[in-house]
């Protein structure tokens, strides 16, 4: 603590002023980074309020009235309603099916003492190196024969296992961390195996299991070339394919506004996520990083 | 004891089979199957259409001058994209990690927020950045006087894949710098303070002490990025298709593009699949060759 408090005297505010100090190099780039994102978060969300006329009057020239027919048209005519609802059932769906089977494998694989469990861990590891490049045209040939193209179903599923490296790796180590002492005596007593991981094993582990939620979903809420080879028809498009043909309709429509406030609407869920789970977000995915 | 005991081989089967099956099915069984799949050739839009022509496909790859074109994109990203982020992000990290920057938690917040962004939703934006009639890049050039700049950034060979990069840039720096303010964090401050007593500057600082103990963590960072690079699709799909021409073309878009673009003849899945595992060769070789480099060194404070 004292070292921090001479380094912070050893500046004094003149220095901050005048630009002698170290200071002030750090804060200029540092602001000018931020200036530019909150500019153009900022510049987006005014504009989706505009005419298309006054859109080309430039951006230092703010919307005269309120214009939320932009939203409604992005919302109804362009259909980011459905987008959103796919995207939405999607993604929850997913998360749920991607926390239970695969929490239950990391119990299983840190919890049990089977030889082969290593060759299961190993197995599931080698997924975060199998881009996702690589299996997109198989999986579209085996969907083709299999009539899961163009399906919800399908989709999922591809989540689901696209999901399983990330989430049992991160658990795994969760789980390895816990004392199996609880556990333990919950047998002794009487309970079987499943009330063990489901009552004491899973709740001891909601740190773990928040942190990959929340990483999950966004990876799957924002997931785009799966849902471009799976998906074509219009009405079960996920959020950002149909934000991209909002933007190719844009081409012969012009109706830019609109889309700015497509992007606004594809944009507002994320905001609230962040604002309420920032601080989360960035500390799992450093978790995440140093460990991966 | 007793609960070793307990742990029968049934509940371990059940508790493990469904994440095994999904993930067997949908993703293990698909990636072993490229290899095969590489080995045919599709003729026309039907799926059974199939013939298996060897190595055909990568004797085809080899002398593709528009892959090798998006292949080199990628390199271009990798290269000039990873001297800007990892430059920026080390910055970023070293100056939030600094004792008496304010703001901290609110800069970091800002940097990282991209990041949350769907690629499709980054590259809109970016394309209405880039929009030579109403785009905010227009705006900001008639401001300081350098108007007359202003072209269609993304239909023009010089400028179109620079944008997409910067873009790149823009969407994923915050991984980085969180990556990097971690590795900095685990430096114990007596080394600084011995520095300080030494009469080190802060640069000397930097240069001589953050820089070297983070030299695994930067590593890291960089693997990330090579591996990032040479994927990339979303954000250069949205923002021009690897248009104009092939001019931004990436490994990926390409692979899409034989399978399912309108480059005939079409539904080449056969050609598609050898682009993918030539992709998956070139990670892993980076990969192992970040692996061997690390491995010899264990930095210990």
């Amino acid at each position: 603590m004292k070292v921090k408090v001479a380094r912070l005297k050893g500046i004094s505010k003149l220095e901050i002023l005048t630009g002698t100090g170290k200071v002030l190099p750090y804060y200029l780039i540092l602001i000018l980074w931020t200036g530019i994102s909150i500019f153009l978060i900022s510049w987006v969300s005014y504009t989706s309020f505009k005419t298309n006329q006054e859109l080309f009057a430039g951006p230092w020239v703010f919307p005269t009235a309120f214009r939320w027919e932009n939203y409604v048209n992005a919302w109804i005519t362009y259909n980011m309603k459905g987008y959103v609802f796919n995207s939405v059932g999607i993604t929850i769906i997913c998360i749920g099916i991607v926390i239970l089977i695969g929490s239950m494998a990391s119990y299983a694989i840190s919890r049990y003492p089977f030889k082969i469990s290593v060759l299961f861990f190993f197995i599931f590891l080698a997924g975060l190196a199998i881009p996702q490049q690589l299996v997109v045209l198989p999986l579209y040939i085996f969907f083709s024969k299999s009539h899961l193209l163009d399906t919800r179903i399908g989709l999922i599923l591809v989540y689901t296992a696209w999901r399983m490296p990330f989430t049992i790796l991160v658990l795994t180590a969760f789980f390895k961390q816990l004392p199996e002492e609880i556990e333990e005596a919950a047998i002794i007593d009487g309970c079987s195996e499943f009330q063990v991981f489901f009552n004491i094993g899973l709740p001891l582990c909601s740190p773990g299991i928040i942190t990959v939620t929340i990483l999950n979903l966004l990876d799957v809420w924002n997931e785009y070339l799966f849902a471009l080879v799976f998906i074509f028809s219009e009405e079960k498009k996920t959020l950002p394919l149909g934000l991209y043909s909002l933007s190719e309709m844009q081409r012969y429509a012009a109706d830019w506004t609109s889309l700015f406030a497509g992007l606004v609407i594809s944009l507002i869920p994320l905001i609230v996520i962040y604002a309420f789970l920032g601080k989360r977000i960035v500390s799992g995915l450093t978790v995440g990083a140093i460990k991966g | 004891m007793a609960a070793v005991k307990s742990k029968t081989k049934k509940a371990y089967v059940i508790f493990l089979l469904p994440g095994v099956l999904i993930y067997g099915i949908f993703f293990i069984y698909p990636a072993i199957n490229a290899f095969r799949v590489s080995l045919y050739k599709w003729a026309g839009t039907n799926i059974k259409n199939m013939r298996y022509v060897g190595l055909a496909n990568f004797k085809e790859l080899l002398s593709d001058s528009i892959f090798w074109g998006a292949f080199s994109n990628n390199i271009y990203i990798l290269i000039v994209g990873g001297i800007v982020i990892i430059g920026l992000a080390l910055f970023f990290a070293v100056a939030l990690t600094r004792p008496w920057i304010k703001c901290k938690g609110f800069f970091q917040l800002v940097i990282f927020f991209p990041l949350v962004i769907s690629g499709a939703g980054v590259g809109i934006l970016w394309k209405f950045v880039y929009n030579p009639g109403f785009g905010a890049l227009k705006y900001f050039l008639d401001i300081i006087g350098l108007g007359k700049l202003n072209r269609p950034w993304l239909g023009n060979e010089e400028t179109a894949l620079l944008c997409i990069l910067m873009s790149f840039v823009w969407w994923t720096v915050g991984f980085y710098m969180l990556l990097y303010i971690a590795g900095i964090k685990r430096i114990p401050s007596t080394f600084y303070d011995a520095a300080k007593i030494d009469g080190a500057s802060e640069w000397q600082m930097v240069f001589h002490i953050t820089l070297p103990l983070l030299r695994g963590v930067l590593l890291t960072g960089i693997l990330f990025w090579t591996v990032v690079a040479l994927r990339l699709f979303d954000l250069v799909y949205i923002i021009t298709q690897g248009g104009p021409g092939h001019m931004t073309e990436t490994v990926s878009t390409y692979m899409y593009k034989m399978a399912f673009g309108t480059i005939t003849p079409a539904m080449r899945l056969g050609y598609g699949t050898s682009i993918a595992v030539f992709l998956l060769i070139v990670t892993l070789g980076f990969s192992f060759t970040y692996l061997r480099v690390t491995a010899k060194e264990t930095v210990r404070y």
